[in-house]
């Protein structure tokens, strides 16, 4: 895999983040990246894919594009060419379906009317299994989640596959995992940064004591605290992408970045809240629909607390660390 | 604790639970502020509905005994202590945050009285309040904290307009309170006309030295507690003790300050200090809590106080004070001494 030059990644970049802004619905979207060329510019460099899901976290767009990167794993297990959406596990924190086998319930990212099937992940004794369940046998309507992020267009749905109708996952589900969790870090790169951005206007434009807040050392200093951390999840991201790691290290990777990325949620928004003041404090600001993002984008495909105990267990009972980072 | 309810105010003021470290000449109980401390925690241990009469309790009736005069003590005390007089705080504007010497309130001498106008900003329950203690510039001085005086004004004045902020958690608590000309008769001043700036500096010690700050949260540690108890996990063990040794300081620090208060002190910087390690507290219980929860399991109680807790704790290192304003009051402090 090649890597696309600086110049090359800054104009699609600033082509990314003009769809996004633009506001389009998600079949336009859809159209938007697909006129880009997008197909032939993740060929050139995977990792470009990044880009994509960064300036949807930027512009806290809602869209199932995550149902791609997942899809591009589990397709080839399906029959048929039916338009389909993933069903993303959520009752255990790890993001892994439960042993419940015939129960399908979790999230799917947005409306199912331009879709056939649902694409359910389980666990049975022969491991996990992938099936389909097609909309129009849906018992029960999905349920648009509005209690937490009210922007996010998420349904619960409950999706039960019917026995037979699923196929051993092998590792084409840990795959679809590590991508996901790879796209899942880059759009909350993109949550946070865009907070961090607003968080530095306001800092700049509101001044008390005669001065902006942002000339104030404190400020600066949790501004400051707030930008390394994207940082680090930045450098991790782009690590989590290197040629160089073999599949088992590709999955390690995106586990670990996946653990940071919700780290860095926290640490980022606990800040630019703060300096926001009381402005935060409201619905008048923007500031609490990047709270509410990061935090369920970290629920998705595993929880940043129970993956990293997941880590630290298999780090004690004596599983090797994986060599991430060639030095 | 957020709650108001003006039936259990009424209840607690008729056990004389409201004013009872007030002086007995004030109709108070003449307890000591060690002994309110005493019951201030049990109710929000309990996590009580106090809101109703909180702020009248904890410092409007303070100042009003400390720089009131005869008249405002005669007919605002009884008031609070039966829970009839609800009070809001007027003092934070648009443009005047930390810098709470930049407000524009202005209030000018009219016949028998001032006329009141400007706005005031995140003022939590005006909508619900009787009465509210405004702080507002009556001469233009070189130094801006100077030619401020304190006022109690009737909710019911013509000329006030209150208008809804809605939080995050899409609730009504704070509001706009604009005084379009409001009249405020002579009487209604609290101390000294201009010397307002350090009649309000004791005034905020009162407040930022409230038990709340520590123990808003105490029904969510409760339930961590309860959830902890039922599964076994050493890391929520030893976070729910790290958290319990920072209760013992700062039930410590509350118990230092209600004793300052007792020698009738202000003690501006260990309320600050109060203030500052309380929040942050109260911010860790809620982190820890999300953890506990998750991995020891809890109930729809425990999940709802958690929810309600999480949409509060983002507002406390802010509200009466930001964290970085009681950081400086403690910097100052200590490089003076």
């Amino acid at each position: 895999m090649t890597l696309l030059d600086d110049e090359t990644r800054m104009a699609v970049r600033e082509s990314v983040n003009e769809i996004f802004t633009r506001g389009t619905g998600v079949g336009d979207l859809r159209s938007a990246i697909r006129d880009l060329g997008w197909r032939e510019i993740v060929d050139i460099d995977a990792s470009a894919s990044s880009i994509l899901f960064e300036a949807q976290g930027r512009a806290l767009a809602a869209s199932s594009l995550l149902d791609d990167v997942v899809l591009e794993h589990l397709d080839p297990l399906l029959d048929g060419n039916a338009r389909r959406t993933v069903l993303y596990p959520v009752d255990l924190s790890d993001g892994e379906p439960s042993r419940d086998q015939a129960v399908g319930k979790g999230i799917v990212l947005g409306p199912v009317d331009n879709v056939d099937e649902i694409v359910v992940v389980t666990r049975g004794d022969r491991g996990v299994m992938i099936g389909t369940v097609k909309v129009s046998d849906l018992k029960a309507a999905p349920v648009t989640l509005t209690a937490f992020d009210r922007g996010s267009g998420w349904l619960a749905v409950h999706a039960p596959v019917e026995a037979g109708r699923s196929v051993a996952a092998g590792d084409a589900w840990p795959a679809a995992i590590a991508a996901g969790r790879r796209a899942i870090a880059a759009e909350m790169v993109g949550v946070c940064q865009q907070a961090l951005n607003v968080a530095v206007a306001h800092t700049s434009a509101r001044e008390q004591y005669g001065r902006p807040l942002a000339s104030f050392q404190s400020v600066r200093h949790t501004l400051s605290e707030a930008h390394a951390a994207i940082e680090s999840l930045r450098v991790l991201l782009e690590a989590a992408w290197a040629d160089s790691l073999s599949d088992h290290e590709a999955r390690s990777a995106a586990t670990v970045l996946k653990i940071r990325a919700g780290d860095v949620q926290a640490i980022v928004m606990r800040r630019t809240v703060q300096v926001l003041g009381a402005m935060g404090m409201t619905l008048e600001s923007d500031m609490h629909r990047f709270v509410t993002r990061a935090a369920v984008l970290d629920q998705l495909l595993g929880g940043y607390r129970q993956l990293a105990e997941e880590l630290g267990c298999d780090l004690l009972s004596g599983v090797p660390a994986s060599r991430l980072v060639a030095i | 604790m957020r709650g108001f309810d003006p039936n259990f105010s009424r209840t607690i003021g008729e056990r004389g639970w409201i004013g009872m470290s007030w002086p007995t000449s004030h109709g108070g109980g003449g307890r000591s502020n060690v002994e309110r401390l005493v019951v201030t925690e049990e109710l929000l241990r309990a996590g009580a509905p106090v809101s109703a009469h909180w702020t009248a309790d904890r410092q409007i009736g303070p100042s009003i005994i400390r720089l009131g005069s005869s008249e405002l003590q005669r007919e605002f005390l009884p008031k609070i202590r039966r829970a009839e007089a609800v009070f809001c705080v007027g003092l934070s504007e648009p443009d005047a945050g930390s810098d709470l010497a930049a407000l524009r309130t202005s209030a000018r001498p009219v016949d028998g009285g001032w006329e009141i106008t400007g706005n005031k900003a995140w003022t939590t329950s005006a909508h619900l309040s009787t009465h509210a203690y405004v702080l507002a510039r009556t001469s233009k001085e070189e130094r801006k904290q100077a030619g401020l005086t304190e006022f109690i004004v009737d909710m019911d004045t013509p000329g006030i307009t209150v208008r809804p902020i809605i939080d995050l958690s899409g609730e009504h608590h704070f509001n706009e309170v604009f005084f379009d000309g409001v009249f405020v008769p002579d009487g209604r001043v609290l101390g000294v006309v201009g010397n307002g700036w350090s009649q309000a500096t004791d005034h905020l010690a009162f407040e930022r030295g409230g038990v709340e700050r520590f123990l808003s949260t105490y029904p969510v540690l409760v339930a961590m507690i309860a959830a902890a108890r039922s599964a076994k996990d050493r890391a929520s063990t030893e976070r729910i003790g790290a958290l319990a040794a920072r209760l013992v300081v700062l039930r410590r620090l509350a118990f230092d300050l209600a004793g300052a208060l007792d020698s009738d002190q202000a003690p501006a910087l260990l309320a600050a200090t109060l203030k500052l390690l309380g929040t942050q507290f109260e911010a860790d219980v809620v982190a820890e809590a999300r953890y506990v929860f998750d991995v020891c399991g809890t109930d729809d109680l425990g999940r709802d106080l958690l929810l309600e807790a999480s949409a509060v704790v983002p507002t406390v290192s802010l509200r009466g004070g930001a964290s970085e304003i009681m950081r400086t009051v403690i910097a100052r402090a200590e490089s003076v001494a």
